[in-house]
């Protein structure tokens, strides 16, 4: 609560100062920056037989501030406050009183230094670091997690991505297409340990994951996070550049991380007797290291306005748990953990679409774009027997095959005001998700978003875990 | 008699000193003034009068546009003249033309092999030349002088509604890397590139908060290809190549499209035609001080004093006219582009298109685009080189406009910049 009085009268300083209604807040001749938002949301459940019945409220203030220290040397520092309450179903599901408390804790959302020489960019501190082009799920993308908890994955990335302390390093290569570098990740294993993997809402919150089938005895759940340390660090090395080929410019990047599988494996410890409840399944959940080669490719094709974006990661030995009742007695025998490791192929698709023909505009003097995505994952070494399930031993099973596909388009009326945009997503083992909405733009400093999230199918996968999540989401910001 | 004679003849004499001195009902060609302004008040009293200007002008309503008269007249346009000041370019860009100007060949719509200066110069090209129209526009794109390299760190892009006035704001830096025409940064007068590069083009967003960080890259080709496109986005923090087939798109929320960025920014090869209109005395906007935004000063009034923000339509500019000598262009797009035709008038000393008219595909007034040319030193050898200090594209269909004024910032061949700056990861560097 402290925090939160100490970022509002600062807020009210910087507010207060008298600077230029119309203009990034500006001093010592513009070395010192500094900008942000205050934003509101509110979120009611429109799928619990009662409609607009109250899913929760909240509340946010961020503060960006960048300090330059000489021509070469720039602090950026932003800082973020959030409460959130919850409404009455969600308290019924017993999500901890103190759980979103929590997130204030987390006040220091990214502070690092940057050294520019020529050609050399040297980041250092708590930052994100984006791989990849892709859009509702990752490829790519695998150097910083997520905090799904917020509205899993329908925010801007940049606000639920889980910064973490990192060397970041960037050699630009010169060529006359300037698209060269080479880029550094070290992770010295600082962080938190939850903030190195993925973070989901609690059962019974927001945007929690379906639950799974009740286990059939008592389960005693310890989780495992990566510890800190060196040994625990994480690090990648990419290089991106470009070639041109049958006269297209095809833009490129090859890719290592080394780093920590984004979600959990259960590791099965055995049941034990326990004097009260009898017996209980000892259950862990742990996280495996993971090991990524990838590339992306990226080129335009004018004569169909479209640019094309295919990405691909080749994950060695990720962690899969199994159906100790439906695998093989091979399987649970050589893995009496309840989980075992392959080798997966990520990959995925996009194409996107930006038409000048006067039909595909909708009325608004500029184009929409559209775009459709696929997602694929192919297990290596793939075995029925072996009965792998998806995420950390929650049914259904893995396919051999996984396909996701996503669309999304949105428009621009009234010279940029008023845009509306639409998302689907169809997981092809049974699930949907339509996402309308609109965003509305007031003067400099009013931003007003309403949308609908709706999903469909039973199935639990990567959409359908999220069904009984629809909702309906006021967003109301004033930036500054 | 004879006195009553004699008075008559001094009250005669009084009343023609008298209105030499003070103007007079009986005047029918009057000389208007550097500093007289005309405006829809007294556009009847001085239509017919003429304004020299040092420059042999002439009659203020042949100076003029029918279409910049009915924005005097219906829309609260004000011309204030100045005198005519010359502008010359700078002695390697005269030379470069002597050169090479007048060494090139039209093949169809093509200009290739072009290395520097202005390829046909003006005094060569016959009204009477059915490729004079191709010519003028070869001349628009190549001649203009705006440096070899230039940065922008800021100008302040003001939206307007035609009945509520300023509507939002955006701040953005701007950079320019040219690779043909290069008079002075070496390497001259051709930076050689084995994929044919004319220019790099960096373009960042810094106000307000929902756009901060935006930055989007063009690089461009000396032929008919499109250009290559990316842009950063910091709502997900990453590069996004982008289709460059839409170059006739309006740029975000403005009234301008890509197209007519400096009025006319296109691949004279991707139009259907060009007609050479000719070549006339017109008042246009040149020689503008390069301060045109006072970003220091409180209230928007105050920082914009080059626009008329308090009078409907508030988007006309404020600006000094001078007579000079204008060569118009009729430029005819493809058919699928917004603009069934599009009028430029092209400065002859500046090379710079100052005035522009856009029309629908109904063939109907749609927009009318006023740029003010500003010369200004360049940072390493003071030659003076022509920026836009202001613009203002005006919708008079959909009664909105988008204007920019520069402050002072604006730095043509900046000293420790080079090719390497104009980098795609730069957009990522500049967008946090």
């Amino acid at each position: 609560m402290r925090k939160f009085l100490g970022l509002m009268v600062l807020l009210f300083l910087l507010v207060s100062h008298p600077f230029k209604a119309s203009a990034v807040i500006s001093l010592l001749d513009g070395d010192i920056k500094l900008d942000g938002y205050m934003r509101t949301w509110l979120q009611m459940w429109t799928d619990h037989g009662q409609a607009a019945n109250f899913a929760d409220f909240r509340g946010t203030l961020q503060l960006e501030g960048q300090f330059k220290f000489t021509e070469n040397t720039l602090l950026v520092a932003i800082l973020r406050g959030t409460r959130e309450s919850l409404g009455n179903y969600s308290r019924k599901q017993g999500v901890p009183d103190d759980y979103f408390d929590e997130n204030f804790d987390d006040c220091v959302r990214e502070l690092y230094l940057e050294i520019k020489y020529p050609g050399l960019t040297i980041r250092a501190g708590r930052q994100q670091v984006i791989w990849g082009e892709t859009d509702f799920f990752r490829t790519a993308d695998i150097i910083n997690p997520i905090d799904f908890s917020w509205r899993s994955f329908l925010e801007d990335w940049q606000d639920i991505r889980i910064p973490n302390w990192m060397l970041f390093i960037t050699k630009e290569i010169p060529d006359s297409w300037g698209r060269g570098a080479m880029e550094f990740i070290w992770k010295p294993g600082i962080d938190d340990a939850e903030d190195v993997v993925d973070k989901f809402a609690p059962t019974g919150a927001p945007w929690a994951i379906r639950p799974g089938p009740p286990a059939p005895l008592p389960v005693a759940l310890s989780v495992e996070y990566p510890g800190k340390g060196l040994t625990n660090g994480s690090g990648g090395i990419r290089y991106l550049n470009q070639f041109s080929m049958l006269g297209r410019f095809f833009n490129y990047s090859l890719n290592y991380y080394y780093g920590w599988q984004e979600g959990p494996v259960a590791d099965f410890r055995g049941i034990y007797i326990d004097p009260v409840l009898g017996p209980v399944i000892d259950l862990g959940l742990k996280y495996k290291r993971a090991r990524v080669i990838g590339a992306t490719l990226n080129f335009s094709i004018d004569e169909l306005e479209s640019v094309v974006r295919v990405e691909a990661g080749y994950w060695k030995d990720r962690g899969y748990n199994f159906d100790t009742n439906k695998a093989d007695l091979r399987t649970r025998l050589n893995h009496p953990e309840g989980f075992l490791t392959k080798d997966l192929l990520r990959y995925s698709v996009g194409w996107d679409w930006t038409p000048s023909q006067w039909w595909t505009k909708w009325g608004s003097r500029q184009a929409w774009m559209y775009s459709i995505q696929l997602f694929q994952d192919f297990i290596i070494d793939y075995d029925e027997d072996e009965y792998i399930l998806r995420t950390a031993g929650y049914p259904p099973r893995q396919h051999e095959l996984e396909t996701v596909i996503t669309f999304f388009c949105n428009g621009h009326y009234w010279f940029d005001r008023i845009q509306p945009g639409f998302a689907a997503g169809y997981d092809i083992r049974g699930s949907w998700m339509w996402i309308p909405s609109c965003n509305f733009i007031y003067g400099d400093h009013w931003r007003a978003k309403i949308e609908w999230d709706g999903f469909n199918g039973k199935k639990y996968n990567n959409i359908g875990y999220l069904s009984s999540n629809d909702m309906l989401c006021l967003k109301l910001t004033y930036q500054f | 008699m004879s006195w009553l004679r004699q008075k008559i003849w001094v009250l005669m004499v009084f009343l023609v000193m008298g209105s030499i001195l003070f103007g007079s009902p009986f005047k029918l060609s009057a000389q208007l003034k550097e500093g007289d302004i005309i405006s829809k008040d007294n556009w009847e009293q001085v239509k017919g009068q003429t304004f020299d200007g040092g420059f042999g002008g002439g009659k203020i309503e042949e100076m003029l546009t029918p279409k910049l008269i009915e924005q005097i007249v219906n829309w609260n346009l004000k011309i204030r003249l100045k005198n005519y000041q010359r502008y010359e370019f700078p002695i390697e860009c005269q030379e470069l033309t002597k050169k090479y100007g007048g060494t090139y060949k039209l093949e169809g719509k093509r200009l290739p092999g072009y290395i520097a200066g202005i390829p046909f110069p003006w005094e060569t090209i016959d009204p009477k030349d059915p490729k004079a129209g191709w010519k003028a526009i070869w001349n628009v794109l190549y001649g203009r002088q705006i440096g070899d390299q230039m940065v922008t760190p800021k100008f302040g892009y003001v939206f307007i509604d035609g009945k509520r006035g300023v509507e939002r704001m955006q701040h953005g830096e701007w950079a320019n890397y040219y690779y043909k025409n290069r008079s002075k940064v070496p390497p001259v007068p051709v930076h050689e590139t084995p994929d044919n590069l004319y220019s790099k083009n960096l373009l960042f967003f810094v106000y307000p908060y929902d756009i901060r960080g935006l930055g989007m890259m063009a690089i461009k080709y000396d032929d008919d290809r499109n250009q290559q496109s990316y842009a950063y986005l910091r709502s997900v923090r990453r590069i996004r190549r982008l289709s460059s087939a839409a170059w006739m798109d309006p740029i975000g929320g403005t009234d301008q499209l890509y197209d007519d960025q400096e009025i006319y920014d296109a691949r004279p090869e991707w139009y259907d035609d060009f007609k050479y209109l000719g070549r006339k005395k017109m008042l246009i906007t040149r020689n503008l001080p390069y301060v045109l935004w006072k970003e220091d000063e409180k209230g928007i009034y105050e920082q914009f004093p080059w626009m008329d923000l308090r009078t409907p339509p508030f988007w006309q500019p404020l600006s000094v006219w001078e007579p000079a000598w204008v060569h118009v262009i009729e430029c005819i797009p493809p058919s699928y582009h917004p603009y069934s035709k599009k009028i430029i008038y092209v400065d002859e000393e500046e090379c710079k298109p100052l005035l522009s008219e856009m029309y629908d595909r109904k063939g109907e007034f749609w927009k009318f685009f006023h740029v003010g040319g500003s010369p200004k030193p360049d940072e390493q050898w003071g030659r003076k080189f022509v920026l836009s200090a202001n613009g203002h594209i005006c919708d008079y269909q959909k009664m909105h406009a988008t204007a920019w004024n520069n402050p002072a910032s604006f730095v043509i061949n900046p000293k420790g910049i080079s090719e390497d700056y104009f980098t795609v990861e730069r957009l990522r560097a500049a967008g946090k």
